[in-house]
């Protein structure tokens, strides 16, 4: 069985959670706040009985046998609180109860080498997320009315996902092949003069904390969107930072996460040594040669807002930053409204035009 | 014998009364009266009351037809307030048709006011030629385009040897080119309203789709990050080496197109004859 981690409220007993206004745990019952530091000889006392216990889940074969396949990549989880049996996904790190609604920490998914390095706690709350969701769905003309009604705004979820962060030096030479023209006439000809020119840059460039997604569930896009994130705000981990949100451990190891992280970063050298050739009229890359020196990779757990929602047939994902509080998601559009809407410009515009050909006709 | 007298001299004085008022009448009035005419004759030419005229040198057209055409020059002369004349001819005598062209204009007296304006059609039969020669208003107000355009109008009628209904779609075609824009083209045609609705319906269209375009853009917010320059450590560029060096070069040119140049220095898409004044128009052959 894997070990949960739940934390009570040491005055009334109660699930604590992390608050993100206040950046400490708070048990929402009685009001205590508590120090993180406090809750780190807490947490280390809580991690003596992994041993005795084991790691290894505990498959409850009650009932119906699994078929062939079925458990695979699930889990079974046993709520301390009211001793409800969750079934969940094996990446799942920290969730709620759902029928007690305790927060839980699934310590075998940070144990030994799971553990990040280093965690963004969530700097907005759950009312900020859905005042940035009502507003990136204001003002959007195509956007169906009743989308936002029948949107469950509630369902909002505050998850940490895990991120490869990738430091690297890159030391590139490039080689450029560059134009400048000049162009002069006379009474009989007009005269065109091209000067060509090889241009090399060599030097390096320092990137820090690149993350890349390390869940496959999570899709890349989303979270690529919402960056950046300043990891200057990223704290040593501690389980308590997760109660009271949803977390899950990573399924897409550094080696696999590295490749994208390469791409940006030569991408980003590429294009800041193109930037040092200046005063031609034209420049392009003859040769690149991009070497990254350096390179190591941190996990972590980066928060964000998530809401999943489906509407008409589509399904819709919004993602909101829980640091900066950018929020992106596509939204559905009403194709009649967008007919509507480019009849009624295009025949404004053409009164207009036409309008304005009879006045100068006129004058 | 005193009545005798009286009579005799009444008679007298009655007789040199007479002779008087002939001779006033033979050396004062009447040539007072020719006077008066010449000068009245001269105030009418002189006026802006266009000369216009038909001449069938070549023989080939009938009276009647040469009669009405006349009549059709002197109406469009009088509505425009220019002369539109024509005249067909045998042969050029060796003449370019342009220089045969503008020496009919100068040596029959076309032209109205002081920039003597008008336009002569030459007809050579002989050499199959046609010039249109333009002195004053006509020519910026019957150019390059109308020019063409006569052309065009009567090349059906060369064809078939109808030189009066050349000379007829001539004369329509410089009728039509005046009421559009005048004599002198300053005038403002008809309001093209075909031409501008097509430019309003295609504007509309454009602002359509981009109008259409912005607002569905407003809708997607998710995309992949190509680059990761948020995460360049600043001040971080160093550049150890940085080298320009120059290839080679080359060059290009090419000629200007050049003005028309004539001996006097006409303005572009005139001419300047030999008498020094300055014609345009064009020409064709058939």
């Amino acid at each position: 069985m894997a070990q949960l981690q739940e934390y009570k409220c040491p005055c009334c007993g109660g699930g604590i959670h992390f608050d993100s206004s206040i950046q400490k745990m708070k048990c929402p019952y009685c009001g205590t706040e508590f120090e993180l530091e406090t809750l780190k000889v807490y947490d280390e006392a809580l991690r003596e009985p992994e041993s005795a216990a084991g790691g290894d889940a505990d498959w409850d074969m009650a009932g119906e046998e699994w078929a062939s396949g079925e458990q695979q990549g699930l889990r079974v989880y046993h709520c301390r609180s009211c001793g409800a049996e969750i079934v969940a996904d094996e990446t799942l790190a920290s969730s709620k109860c759902p029928y007690c609604d305790n927060p839980i920490v699934m310590m075998g998914q940070f144990s030994g080498g799971l553990k990040p390095d280093c965690i963004i706690p969530f700097k907005l709350d759950r009312e900020a997320a859905k005042q940035a969701l009502r507003k990136h769905c204001g003002g959007k003309k195509l956007l169906p009315r009743i989308f936002l009604e029948e949107n469950h705004i509630d369902e909002l979820k505050g998850v940490y996902v895990p991120v490869w962060l990738f430091d690297a030096e890159a030391l590139a030479t490039i080689r450029y092949r560059a134009e400048k023209e000049r162009e002069w006439d006379d009474d009989r000809f007009r005269y065109k003069e091209t000067s060509y020119y090889t241009v090399l840059r060599g030097g390096s460039l320092t990137f820090e904390s690149v993350p890349v997604d390390g869940s496959g569930k999570m899709d890349d896009a989303l979270m690529e969107s919402v960056e950046p994130y300043d990891s200057r705000e990223a704290v040593p981990f501690q389980t308590a930072y997760l109660a009271g949100y949803l977390a899950d451990k990573y399924d897409v190891d550094s080696e696999t996460s590295r490749k994208r992280a390469d791409e940006r970063i030569r991408r980003s050298t590429e294009e800041a040594f193109r930037k040092t050739v200046t005063g031609y009229s034209r420049v392009e890359a003859e040769d690149c040669g991009i070497r990254l020196n350096n390179a190591k990779a941190r996990y972590a757990l980066y928060p964000v807002w998530l809401l999943n929602t489906s509407w008409n047939g589509g399904k819709y994902v919004f993602c909101m930053n829980g640091q900066t509080g950018k929020l992106v998601g596509d939204l559905p559009m009403d194709k009649g409204l967008l007919n509507r809407y480019r009849l009624i410009s295009g025949a404004a515009a053409a009164v207009l035009a036409f309008a304005v050909s009879a006045l100068i006709w006129l004058l | 014998m005193k009545r005798t007298g009286i009579r005799k001299t009444t008679a007298a004085v009655t007789g040199t009364l007479f002779s008087a008022w002939a001779l006033f009448r033979a050396w004062v009035l009447f040539p007072a009266w020719i006077l008066f005419l010449a000068w009245a004759l001269a105030v009418r030419v002189g006026a802006e009351s266009p000369a216009a005229g038909f001449a069938d040198r070549a023989g080939v057209v009938s009276p009647e037809e040469e009669r009405s055409l006349s009549a059709f020059l002197d109406e469009v002369s009088a509505r425009h307030g220019v002369d539109v004349a024509a005249v067909i001819v045998d042969s050029l005598g060796g003449q370019e048709a342009g220089e045969a062209a503008d020496r009919y204009y100068e040596n029959g007296g076309f032209g109205t006011g002081e920039e003597r304006s008008g336009m002569l059609l030459l007809l050579a039969v002989g050499e199959g030629q046609w010039h249109i020669s333009t002195e004053g208003k006509p020519v910026t107000g019957f150019g390059e385009k109308e020019v063409r355009s006569a052309g065009l109008a009567m090349s059906g009628f060369l064809s078939a040897g109808d030189y009066a209904g050349a000379v007829r779609a001539y004369a329509e075609e410089a009728d039509r080119a005046f009421r559009e824009h005048g004599a002198d083209g300053s005038g403002r045609g008809p309001f093209p309203i075909g031409r501008s609705a097509a430019a309003a319906a295609a504007a509309g269209l454009i602002v359509s789709l981009f109008y259409g375009g912005r607002l569905k853009g407003q809708l997607k917010s998710v995309s992949s990050k190509s680059a990761a320059s948020e995460y360049a450590a600043a001040g971080s560029l160093k550049l150890t080496r940085s080298s320009e060096s120059f290839l080679y070069r080359k060059q290009s040119r090419e000629a200007k197109a050049q003005p028309q140049r004539s001996g006097g220095g006409a303005p572009e898409g005139t001419h300047a004859f030999s008498s020094g004044r300055t014609h345009g128009g064009g020409g064709g052959s058939f």
